[in-house]
């Protein structure tokens, strides 16, 4: 990875608590060319969650409106995309568009258990620049995303190479392995990104993912898609209806 | 960082608007080569023959589309008709109804599969939503009262303690499905579920024989599908020939199952070769080189960025 900041202006990175090349340049300085990183947020944290959280959140309150629409922005395209091209093996406008509107509501989900989570355990943080800090990410499941996509679009038989990766549990297993690094990246969200102390972060991380968990089984729920395959007909007829 | 200090060096906030720039380009070319196969009308012993599937789930329960990428997706596997049957609900049926017809598309059957521990059925031509905490025999008289079609969906042996009673107040089953082709490991064999058709003929019970592909996500809707025999692609119509049995399927192997005149009518004269793959094939070399380079775009959109 290169350098840990991006930076817009020398002053800003003076303000930044970390790395070496930007906060070295003087406020009065004519700016220096090198240290606008190549790598995003979002392929940083990937990789080093903790670290790169570190970095950002030291100037998470410069972070506006803006930076929230464009990663929702990115969010959108990326499961427009991913759907459009596992149906379609192209992208085509109206895939994208339709996703990112029926799917809409994840996005949507996670700004607002992030933003619960932030009112509860740290109140004195402003809730926008969370939410664009937590936004960032989600690199783990565009990586799902694109991994899904690829291999729908360049692989010979996709039912063949599916059914494979099923049968030897390596899709599940992959799944899984997002979903966890994705707790991991939350976690490193709350503790380096926000600066919240161990027990703040738990009980920030048990209410965002309380809600973000029981919004969606609450809507299959509510639908009574679960409560007859579990346990077979019974007194909770008509929920739902 | 100003402009000057930028200008002639590549950044990851230079290279992600690129990469947004190559997406809205392929995404355009995508959408313009994004066209449904031709497709005349076939007509078979003075019926027009439909392809139909009868089996397809949408994001409102564990599908990935909305009911209008369903619509489009049936638009482009070719079908003249697709029943959206969502697991205990039915309102995306609906929403993919009004869509298709809004927009020209294939005809759409409103229907909803009851899903419970010990049956799944489908109902196809329903109005209103039925109770899936409702007993079957309830389930199936509801739906016949609203008119509407009654599937034994997937009928494998661990549902048949319910489904084999029920047998005669089926309305067709499904006899063809995409557990043919490898049951991935879920324990449930697709020969059981020819063996419940085979067995409702042999006690007199004939069902009407239906292949669809319990659509969830990927390519495949239509990967499996009934060739119904109707007056016309009309929702009334379709349904009336599914209440008529006038269907006829084939199973991997080309065994054809149904009502032996229809069968005798395509084997004298066939119908054109349905698509039984679940390939994703670029309509020219644009469209794969577009493809290819949206999903590189994609990769550099996550990858690259100005970090702040």
């Amino acid at each position: 990875m290169a350098t840990e900041t991006g930076d817009d202006s020398p002053a800003t990175a003076a303000a930044s608590p970390a790395p070496a090349t930007a906060s070295a340049v003087p406020a009065t300085a004519s700016p220096a060319p090198a240290t606008e990183s190549l790598w995003s947020a979002e392929a940083a944290l990937l990789v080093r969650p903790f670290r790169t959280y570190r970095a950002l959140g030291g100037r998470r309150n410069e972070r506006t409106w803006r930076d929230v629409a464009r990663s929702l922005a990115i969010e959108g395209v990326l499961l427009g995309a991913f759907v459009s091209l596992t149906t379609a093996g192209r992208m085509v406008a109206a895939h994208v568009l339709y996703t990112a509107v029926f799917w809409g509501f994840l996005p949507m989900l996670q700004v607002g258990a992030t933003a619960a989570a932030v009112r509860l355990f740290a109140p004195r943080e402003r809730v926008v620049p969370a939410v664009s800090l937590y936004l960032e990410g989600l690199g783990p499941y565009y990586v799902f995303y694109l991994a899904l996509s690829g291999l729908c679009l360049f692989v010979p038989d996709v039912y063949w190479f599916v059914s494979a990766l099923l049968r030897a549990g390596a899709l599940p297993l992959y799944l899984l392995g997002t979903i966890v690094w994705g707790v991991v990246i939350t976690w490193a969200f709350l503790r380096e990104g926000l600066g919240l102390s161990r027990g703040r972060a738990a009980g920030a991380a048990g209410v965002f993912y309380a809600i973000f968990v029981g919004v969606l089984l609450g809507w299959y729920l509510g639908w009574n898609q679960i409560q007859p395959q579990v346990v077979g007909t019974g007194p909770w007829a008509g929920a739902g209806s | 960082m100003s402009e000057q200090g930028t200008r002639g060096i590549v950044t990851g906030g230079r290279l992600r608007i690129a990469c947004a720039g190559v997406i809205a380009i392929t995404t355009v070319i995508g959408s313009i080569e994004d066209r449904a196969p031709e497709k005349a009308a076939v007509t078979r012993a003075g019926w027009r023959v439909l392809e139909v599937d009868l089996h397809s789930h949408t994001r409102f329960a564990d599908g990935f589309l909305s009911p209008f990428d369903l619509v489009i997706q049936a638009r482009r596997r070719g079908l003249d008709a697709l029943a959206i049957t969502d697991h205990n609900i039915l309102f995306p049926a609906l929403i993919g109804r009004w869509y298709s017809r809004a927009t020209g598309g294939p005809t759409i059957l409103v229907g909803e599969e009851i899903t419970t521990r010990d049956y799944h059925v489908h109902a196809v031509g329903l109005s209103e939503r039925i109770d899936a905490s409702l007993p079957l025999d309830r389930v199936i008289e509801e739906a016949h009262r609203q008119g509407a079609i009654m599937i034994a969906a997937h009928p494998v042996k661990r549902f048949w303690p319910l489904l084999v009673p029920a047998r005669a107040k089926f309305d067709a089953t499904e006899v063809m499905h995409p557990l043919a082709f490898g049951n991935r490991g879920s324990g449930w064999r697709w020969e059981e579920m020819r063996e419940y058709y085979l067995d409702a003929r042999a006690a007199g019970q004939p069902l009407g024989a239906v292949g669809a592909s319990d659509y969830h996500f990927f390519s495949p809707l239509g990967v499996v599908r009934t060739l119904v025999f109707a007056k016309s692609d009309g929702e009334a119509d379709v349904l009336d020939a599914l209440r008529a049995g006038r269907t006829v399927v084939r199973d991997a192997s080309g065994q054809a199952y149904g009502d032996p005149e229809l069968i005798a009518a395509l084997e004298k004269e066939p119908v054109p070769e349905q698509p039984q793959d679940y390939d994703y094939r670029g309509a020219g070399v644009l469209d794969r080189a577009a493809r290819t380079l949206a999903f590189l775009a994609l990769l550099g959109l996550v990858l690259f960025g100005r970090r702040r």
